[in-house]
């Protein structure tokens, strides 16, 4: 039961609540940071540690907390693991540090990690908790990877900063206009194979039952 | 409500939650303050690097004394020296004698730059950092390295590149000026302008007959910033090296 249950919470955050695809959170890191993709990888994984870390701390203080102080004591929480953040990576990777600029403070009003903050981390245990902001992170991570991917190739000609189309570029895909294109575009994408996947999953179920209708019994009774 | 009332209540109890919250998460940040410093000397490589590539090419250097404008030492902790740039539609008019005994009403709008250091590397090239103080986008400040060639005066720009790495919160937060807008002070018709004695200018302006006297660069606040830092290296370098004071200096003491 556990595992299925660590299972659902991995796969609601990675694909079926994905935060940039299905939920559209955090758009402005989304839109900026995927000019390229390291700079896309960069701000993924940033967001993944911050998200991480304050779901466990939230989820072990959720006790603690009256709730009417909730929401200040998230916000100074989070601020503080971003500025901890902020504080090693200009010590450790500054080249990382340099290339998110603005963006790395602005992580604090994220809206993705004080949603999880309120609406998961502040009702659930440390590990379940744990594991939402890896899956959430790790889901917000790979649609920032994949969004750069395609804005990169497009707008430079390169892959990770390799050149790949000698010199082609349509630099379109590097302003805000091409990002908001590329982004409606994969939102658009991404629901399309969801729905798709979903429909399928439902007629095999439906087929399934018809075919064995003991089988509904069984599910019933359990 | 009684005192004891109040400590026994909701009320008290988010307060002190709040507060050890906040203080406990202040022990942090200050612990990781340390923890993490980055020194003054490794900041100065990581821009030094951004100027000669990388940090295995950064040559010798020894660091010029900033000076005030009779050739004094500034006193005290006073190491960086500030400049006024007066400014009008035709241009800048930097340290203005004429315009300084105005009374302040008088005068033309001002922008103030500000020299934090000046380096002499071992090849001949002086390296100025400047910072255009409150005239960024509100009201923030842009600091930028600026590299000269030094021959018979100044010759050329070589290099300018921006300093994003500043621990002062006045810094104004840049997004996207690449080192295509920074390469604008390195072209000839830059420099054209530094041997003929011109400054940068923001914004577009038309000019009196062929003589270029001025080069735009941009018409934003944060471009004015950084036409106001760098005119002010330029202006610092030019008013310093009648003085022979630009020299590099071996750390033995010999030049």
């Amino acid at each position: 039961m556990s595992k299925n249950k660590y299972g659902t919470i991995m796969m609601n955050g990675m694909i079926f609540n994905n935060p940039t695809f299905m939920l559209v959170l955090g758009t402005c890191p989304t839109l900026a940071m995927t000019t390229s993709a390291i700079s896309a990888f960069g701000m993924g994984v940033s967001v993944l540690i911050v998200l991480t870390l304050s779901n466990i701390i939230i989820s072990a203080l959720r006790k603690v907390i009256p709730n009417a102080v909730r929401i200040p004591s998230y916000i100074v929480v989070i601020a503080t693991l971003v500025t901890v953040l902020k504080l090693f990576l200009d010590k450790m990777i500054p080249s990382l540090y340099d290339m998110m600029g603005t963006f790395l403070p602005l992580i604090v009003v994220n809206c993705l990690i004080l949603g999880r903050a309120e609406a998961f981390a502040s009702k659930n245990g440390v590990i379940e908790s744990a594991l939402d902001g890896i899956a959430n992170g790790a889901g917000f991570t790979v649609a920032l990877v994949f969004m750069g991917i395609i804005r990169e190739f497009l707008g430079a000609g390169s892959f990770f900063g390799i050149e790949i189309l000698g010199g082609f570029e349509i630099s379109f895909f590097t302003t805000p206009m091409g990002a908001f294109i590329v982004y409606g575009l994969c939102i658009a994408g991404f629901v399309a194979v969801m729905e798709s996947v979903r429909r399928r999953s439902r007629i095999k179920k439906t087929k399934l039952l018809n075919d064995q209708p003991d089988l509904l019994e069984e599910k019933e009774a359990a | 409500m009684k005192t004891k009332d109040f400590f026994k209540s909701n009320s008290f109890k988010c307060i002190l939650v709040l507060l050890i919250i906040t203080l406990v998460c202040g022990a942090v940040i200050a612990a990781c303050a340390v923890l993490f410093r980055v020194s003054d000397e490794e900041r100065l490589n990581r821009s030094l690097a951004k100027i000669y590539g990388s940090v295995e090419d950064i040559p010798k250097y020894s660091e010029i004394t900033v000076r005030k404008s009779d050739g004094g030492e500034l006193e005290g902790d006073a190491k960086s020296r500030s400049i006024t740039l007066f400014h009008d539609s035709q241009g800048f008019y930097p340290d203005d004698p004429a315009e300084l005994a105005k009374p302040e009403q008088e005068r033309m709008s001002s922008y103030t730059a500000v020299i934090q250091q000046v380096i002499m590397d071992e090849t001949g090239k002086c390296l100025v950092k400047s910072r255009g103080k409150g005239c960024g986008f509100t009201g923030g400040s842009v600091t930028v390295w600026v590299m000269f060639a030094i021959g018979d005066g100044v010759e050329k720009i070589e290099k300018a590149v921006y300093v994003n790495n500043e621990t002062d919160s006045s810094q104004t937060l840049i997004g996207q000026f690449g080192d295509a807008f920074f390469a604008e002070y390195t072209t000839d018709e830059a420099t054209a302008v530094v041997t003929g004695g011109g400054y940068f200018v923001t914004g577009k302006m038309s000019v009196g007959g062929d003589n270029i006297e001025v080069i735009s660069s941009g018409a934003t606040y944060t471009s004015t910033a950084m036409d106001v830092a760098v005119n002010g290296a330029l202006y610092y370098v030019r008013e310093q090296l009648p003085n022979g004071s630009l020299t590099f200096i071996e750390e033995d003491g010999n030049e």
